[in-house]
């Protein structure tokens, strides 16, 4: 886990490290972690709360990654990709060590926001290189047919996150029509 | 260990204590105003007065909420007036309290206003009602923003009558008590007459109290602040006309007009005396608490009845 980490962010030319499994668990136990501490501190909310929020974070985390892994394997086959699925995911993951960042960053935007603005920028960008070239490299494809793939993926990501709430929310306004 | 995995572990720990802190002292968006010169002498103390006033006002225990604790208040006016400050700019944004609390605060007020060598100003937010105007007529000038709401000057206690409820569920509830007004007010059972003319003996001396410190902190005579003083709320813009409030903008004019009238030259150097100590702020994150967006409406009136606490001065 910690050499995907320093390849990752200090090395970066050198490829994508994919992650054991068990440390893909560890790095999202880390990341909702970070993100937990984020909104517990904008809610103001206690040890209690943070824990809600942990759990929480863990298990968005932990879904979005599923749905985005599976989706660009998917994808990456349908466009002459060669990995396969669990590779994928693994190769996806580690291309989120960046956004550790995240946290000192929202730290310094207490007193330089525009600055912590602009890192965090670069910070989501370098995630999203990273998952091109996650994708690039698992399935040898081009960065052109790895971007269709990353964009393709998200968005199905996102239309099944959109549905994760809109189902059950249409459900309700059926019954009490 | 490897010195790219030492690295990568550093890297990880540095980015958790960030975390850590951002949930200990939350972030930009929820950031207090700043001040300067949190430690050491100041020649202004900022005394923040959010929320509900109470005696004990918690910090956010659960299903407690917060508010503000006028032991607490007090305990900042006196370390104020220890450390020598000039001035004492109080920010409020409350809609009330109970009625001792906000007297305590404002008697503490009234004495060191007597005693003459710290000047009070009021800087008024959203809303400063009832209790929290009580506290705000100490000063020696007030500051409201236009649309602010302020007024509120009386009381009122709140009482339910659950009997008829009771009944449809076939819950019964009896009392013994060793005089004919012990449970005087119970939600169970009709108020008598005999009741409802003691209570209203007490909310009116307690009204009477509100309107002497009004009168006496606004220095007004009691027959100029009676007609004011009906429960009706102003816009900071209508409470200048009347003579409620000293003049109208916001948490820095007040600190300039403070600076002023303690003859404070240049800048003056502020220091809040309501925030947390360190180890005050690190202890309460630890308690399980709900924020408070979602607990204060809910968790004080009944809090107030169920505790007996009959009177509150709130909007």
């Amino acid at each position: 886990m910690l050499d995907s980490l320093y390849q990752s962010l200090f090395r970066p030319r050198s490829g994508v490290s994919p992650l054991a499994f068990s440390g893909v668990w560890a790095l999202f136990f880390l990341l909702s972690a970070l993100t937990a501490f984020d909104w517990a501190g904008r809610l103001d909310v206690g040890f209690g709360g943070l824990i809600g929020l942990w759990i929480g974070a863990f298990i968005l985390f932990a879904l979005g990654w599923f749905w985005l892994g599976a989706s660009t394997g998917m994808l990456a086959q349908l466009l002459g990709g060669k990995g396969s699925g669990p590779l994928t995911m693994q190769a996806i993951a580690a291309a989120f060590w960046p956004a550790l960042l995240n946290a000192p960053l929202l730290a310094l935007s207490n007193r330089w926001p525009k600055l912590a603005g602009l890192l965090g920028f670069l910070v989501f960008v370098w995630v999203l290189v990273g998952l091109v070239r996650a994708i690039a490299q698992v399935h040898e494809l081009d960065w052109g047919r790895a971007t269709l793939c990353l964009v393709g993926s998200s968005a199905a990501v996102l239309l099944g996150l959109s549905a994760l709430v809109a189902a059950p929310a249409a459900l309700v306004a059926i019954a009490f029509a | 260990m490897r010195t790219d995995r030492i690295l990568a572990l550093l890297l990880i720990l540095a980015c958790l204590v960030a975390a850590v802190s951002n949930w200990w002292g939350g972030s930009h968006a929820t950031a207090a105003l700043p001040t300067l010169g949190e430690t050491g002498k100041a020649d202004v103390a900022m005394i923040d007065i959010y929320g509900t006033i109470s005696d004990s006002a918690g910090d956010g225990s659960a299903f407690g909420g917060s508010g503000a604790s006028a032991i607490k208040i007090i305990r900042a006016l006196r370390e104020a007036e220890h450390d020598g400050v000039k001035a004492i700019v109080l920010r409020i944004n409350s809609p009330g309290g109970t009625a001792a609390a906000s007297q305590m605060v404002n008697e503490e007020l009234m004495r060191l206003r007597k005693a003459g060598k710290i000047k009070i100003v009021t800087a008024m937010g959203d809303l400063t009602a009832s209790g929290g105007y009580f506290i705000a007529c100490a000063a020696d000038h007030i500051v409201a923003n236009p649309s602010t709401t302020t007024g509120s000057i009386g009381v009122i206690l709140h009482l339910s009558n659950v009997q008829k409820l009771m009944a449809k569920l076939g819950v019964g509830e009896s009392t013994i008590q060793s005089g004919p007004h012990k449970d005087i007010l119970s939600p169970f059972r009709p108020m008598s007459a005999d009741e409802r003319a003691l209570l209203q003996g007490l909310v009116n001396d307690t009204y009477q109290q509100f309107l002497e410190a009004v009168a006496a902190g606004r220095r007004l005579p009691i027959e100029k602040v009676r007609p004011l003083a009906d429960g009706r709320i102003f816009t900071g813009r209508q409470a200048l006309a009347v003579g409620l409030v000293d003049s109208l903008g916001n948490y820095e004019d007040a600190i300039k007009k403070a600076a002023s009238l303690a003859g404070i030259k240049g800048e003056p150097t502020v220091r809040n005396y309501t925030s947390s100590s360190f180890f005050e702020g690190i202890l309460p994150r630890f308690e399980s608490k709900l924020p408070d967006w979602l607990l204060s409406a809910i968790a004080q009136d009944p809090k107030a009845s169920w505790n007996k606490i009959p009177l509150t001065l709130m909007e």
